[in-house]
């Protein structure tokens, strides 16, 4: 098993510095709507989640991208995208149910979290410890349910909106 | 050539009367001079209004600008000025705030927005990086700031989950406060951030503008991307070692107030004398979580959510120490019910130290029987009455019976009062102080920083109160910390160990660097909470600024070129408010002021009675404007002064209107 991006909604206090340290790190700029992982804030409820790609033992992206862009390594289960293989169609954003994929909106290209190749730079920079990486064992594992359960129950569907900017989460109430 | 790194190397000018907008670069040369935010404000300010200017009239203009730092990645960087000349003051009018508007506004591509004229009805502007539209807000007055945000929100979404979109964008706007031209009316940036004093909000009402809402997918590029992402990891780690961080970090404002001794200190600070019934942690309880502007590591800000009792499910965030310490005057210490009141300002778009200020000179005129139930609408303004806030503070967002008198204050509505209010409705240049206080802190230089700030009483200026001896003792400000750092930085092992009512020769120089960095913490975007404000040993200062612009714009900034920046904005700034006709006498706390402008001694406050001497203050301010280049009599910046700082022409404009410089 390898490492997974471990996120802690209760910790996150919606600083956004994870956003620009992607954004730095992937396209050299300072641009948060164009970063591999996003927060999103219930400014009225105080619930502040970080989304990014869950690594799915059986990802759904996978199963549904009609170029064979996103595979799933076989020894440490990471989804990744080929990006030369990819032409941005964003079903993968359609049916992930945890708001992995994102739309550059620059480039108008799908990307997916690449992990950095093993340093994420979201996790070292987070001030609170919201994100963490490391191999999931029991407790890990209880804790991703339990975010997964809360992403899923309040947020989610990433819908293709045409329009630029930070994209969209569709709030899914089923 | 433009400056388009770091910067977002545009100006948005935007005129409200003929419903025209024009984009303007941003020169390389002017943002090098003035290098963002608040020294770009005072800049246009004083180049588009002045004395004949009404400050509720189509002439005068709202400037909203953003720092070179705003909105990356370097530390607690969120901040951006909202500047109109105030009609609370008639003075420079400045407000600052953090939130995330001033990010949002540069990733759109714009580091400043400029609004003048009057809209024929309600309207917002609505940006969209290059779209720029202004809609009518017929729909929106009379709307809070809370709903207003969600309806902007609402009118753009097409289809967007609603939490996802309001993330996307940044929105600038006022409440019921501001379209009553409550001179208590702020600007929201979002539900809980206030760009506060001066009553700028009415400045907003008066134009018809609800709101600025912009989104952005541009972002900001950097000279030295690597560079800069490595200096903002050095200075996280560096804050580690900061005796302040981690207390800051779990507190924020809140901790100030607290229950020991050296922590109730504060309220020494803000009250003039030691509050009673101090409640430790008193918002423990309510807290779900720490929050935080945009950008920040620090998130000194807090979600509270009260779940039982009277006030039970009121949720909100941005409740200050400030607003504690209120409920320390107002006797009503109870969280949940202070929770509720910060609500309220904030949904109403109060600034809530203009209205605190207010309803605690309206207790003390009700305890004088200056004032009784007939002139308040039958309301008991009594200490303790927490009813009697809420419907004070209502009030005075729609200027409903006596709150038409609040609103007002401190100067105008105690002219409208009369009856000897004025004794009590204690300010500087306009701005109002704590009653009790009367515009006294807890040192001398304290007390100077003050009173002699440009935007009339306030505490940001500068002021050391982090180099306090005992004020912080617990969290690690020791007397054995004061002595090493004035040895390393002054090599004077008194200045800060003995910072307290007497003179030190070297303390003018070190207010005046201070200063430079608090007026530069403003002029690139980032908070004074990461600067050494809060975290004396590791925050930031003018070397840290200089490498961080310097990897962010490509432009080489010495430590040197920010001092002479931030004393240009000084300058500036007070050459603004000597053409409005501010001058020495101004620069003095409430009731030195009333000595001297009206010749007869405070009849409440007596000189003999705080702990330093006239003679004392005389010395202090002198010292002050000499080390500042400021006349001695008048105040104002000299020719020599104005001439050093690059400002002939201010020099000029001041001697054609007849103002003498020395």
């Amino acid at each position: 098993m390898s490492k997974r991006i471990l996120v802690d909604p209760d910790l996150c206090t919606g600083c956004m510095i994870c956003t620009q340290v992607c954004s730095l790190t992937k396209n050299r700029t300072c641009n948060p709507s164009r970063a591999r992982l996003r927060i999103i804030d219930w400014e009225h409820s105080g619930l502040t989640v970080p989304v990014v790609c869950q690594d799915c033992v059986e990802p759904v992206c996978v199963a549904c991208c009609p170029e064979a862009a996103i595979t799933q390594d076989a020894e440490s289960g990471i989804v990744l995208l080929d990006a030369e293989r990819c032409t941005s169609c964003r079903i993968c954003m359609g049916v992930c149910p945890y708001g992995g994929p994102i739309l550059d909106p620059v480039e108008r290209r799908v990307y997916l979290c690449d992990h950095c190749d093993g340093s994420p730079a979201c996790v070292s920079s987070c001030p609170t410890g919201a994100l963490d990486y490391c191999e999931l064992g029991a407790e890990e594992r209880d804790m991703r349910m339990h975010y997964l359960a809360q992403v899923r129950g309040s947020l989610v569907r990433l819908t293709r909106r045409a329009g630029g900017g930070a994209g969209s989460l569709e709030r899914s109430e089923a | 050539m433009s400056a388009s790194q770091g910067w977002s190397g545009k100006l948005l000018w935007v005129d409200l009367t003929t419903g025209h907008h024009e984009v303007q670069t941003l020169s390389e040369d002017w943002a090098r001079t003035y290098v963002g935010a608040r020294g770009f404000g005072i800049r246009l300010l004083y180049d588009l209004t002045g004395p004949e200017t009404e400050p509720l009239g189509a002439d005068n203009v709202i400037i909203i600008a953003a720092g070179p730092l705003t909105g990356t990645l370097s530390p607690s960087s969120s901040r951006c000025e909202v500047i109109s000349k105030s009609p609370l003051t008639g003075i420079y009018g400045r407000a600052d705030v953090g939130g995330a508007f001033g990010a949002k506004m540069k990733y759109a591509g714009y580091d400043a927005i400029i609004v003048r004229g009057q809209a024929e009805h309600p309207t917002y502007l609505w940006i969209e990086d290059e779209k720029v539209i202004l809609v009518d807000a017929r729909h929106l007055w009379g709307k809070d700031v809370w709903q207003s945000r969600q309806a902007i929100c609402d009118d753009h979404r097409a289809g967007s989950n609603s939490a996802a979109f309001l993330n996307s964008i940044g929105t600038l706007g006022i409440g019921p406060a501001g379209e009553h031209l409550s001179l208590a009316a702020c600007v929201m940036d979002g539900v809980a951030h206030a760009a506060g004093l001066g009553g700028l909000g009415a400045v907003w009402g008066s134009k018809g503008l609800k709101a600025v809402a912009v989104r952005g997918s541009r972002g900001i590029d950097l000279a030295r991307p690597e560079e800069f992402t490595r200096l903002c990891q050095t200075q996280w780690t560096r804050y580690q070692g900061d005796p302040m961080y981690e207390s800051t970090r779990k507190w924020g404002t809140l901790g100030w107030v607290g229950g020991s001794d050296s922590r109730s200190a504060i309220s020494d600070m803000m009250l003039g004398g030691r509050m009673e019934g101090i409640e430790e942690d008193a918002f423990v309880p309510l807290i779900e979580k720490s929050r935080t502007c945009y950008g920040c590591q620090i998130h000194c800000d807090h979600f509270l959510h009260v779940k039982d009792g009277k006030y039970k499910g009121t949720k909100g965030e941005g409740v200050e120490g400030w607003v504690q310490i209120q409920g320390l005057s107002f006797k009503t210490p109870s969280a949940p019910f202070l929770a509720r009141y910060n609500n309220l300002c904030n949904q109403l778009g109060l600034n809530v130290a203009s209205v605190g200020n207010a309803i605690i000179w309206a207790m003390e005129l009700w305890k004088q029987g200056i004032i009784d139930a007939s002139d308040t609408g039958g309301v008991e303004i009594t200490e303790g009455n927490e009813e009697a806030i809420l419907a004070l503070t209502r009030q005075i967002a729609y200027r409903d019976g006596f709150g038409d008198v609040l609103a007002d204050h401190p100067v105008a509505g105690a002219r409208k009062l009369g009856r000897g209010s004025e004794r009590y409705a204690a300010h500087t240049k306009g701005q109002s102080a704590w009653v009790p206080g009367h515009g006294i802190g807890i040192t001398l230089i304290y007390t100077l920083s003050l009173n002699v700030n440009t935007r009339g009483y306030d505490h940001l200026m500068g002021g050391m109160s982090i180099l306090t001896p005992d004020l912080r003792e617990e969290w690690g400000i020791t007397r054995e910390l004061l002595t090493r750092l004035g040895e390393q930085r002054y090599g004077d092992p008194a200045i800060f160990r003995d910072n307290a009512w007497s003179y030190h020769p070297l303390i003018v120089q070190a207010e005046c660097d201070f200063e430079h960095m608090m007026v530069m913490a403003d002029m690139v975007g980032t908070c004074k909470f990461a600067t050494q404000y809060n975290q004396p040993v590791e925050g930031i200062d003018l070397p840290e600024w200089s490498d961080f612009l310097s990897a962010a714009t490509g432009e080489d900034f010495t430590t040197t070129d920010l001092q002479s920046a931030a004393q240009r904005t000084i300058a500036l700034e007070r050459s603004y408010n000597a053409r409005e006709g501010m001058r020495r006498v101004d620069d003095y706390p409430f009731f030195l002021w009333w000595e001297k402008k009206l010749g007869e001694p405070h009849p409440l406050y007596k000189t003999s009675e705080v702990p330093f001497t006239l003679e004392e203050y005389d010395r202090i301010l002198d010292e002050w404007y000499e080390m500042r280049g400021y006349d001695l009599r008048t105040g104002i910046a000299t020719r020599d002064e104005l001439t050093r700082c690059g400002l002939e022409d201010v020099a000029d404009d001041l001697a054609t209107r007849g103002i003498v410089l020395g």
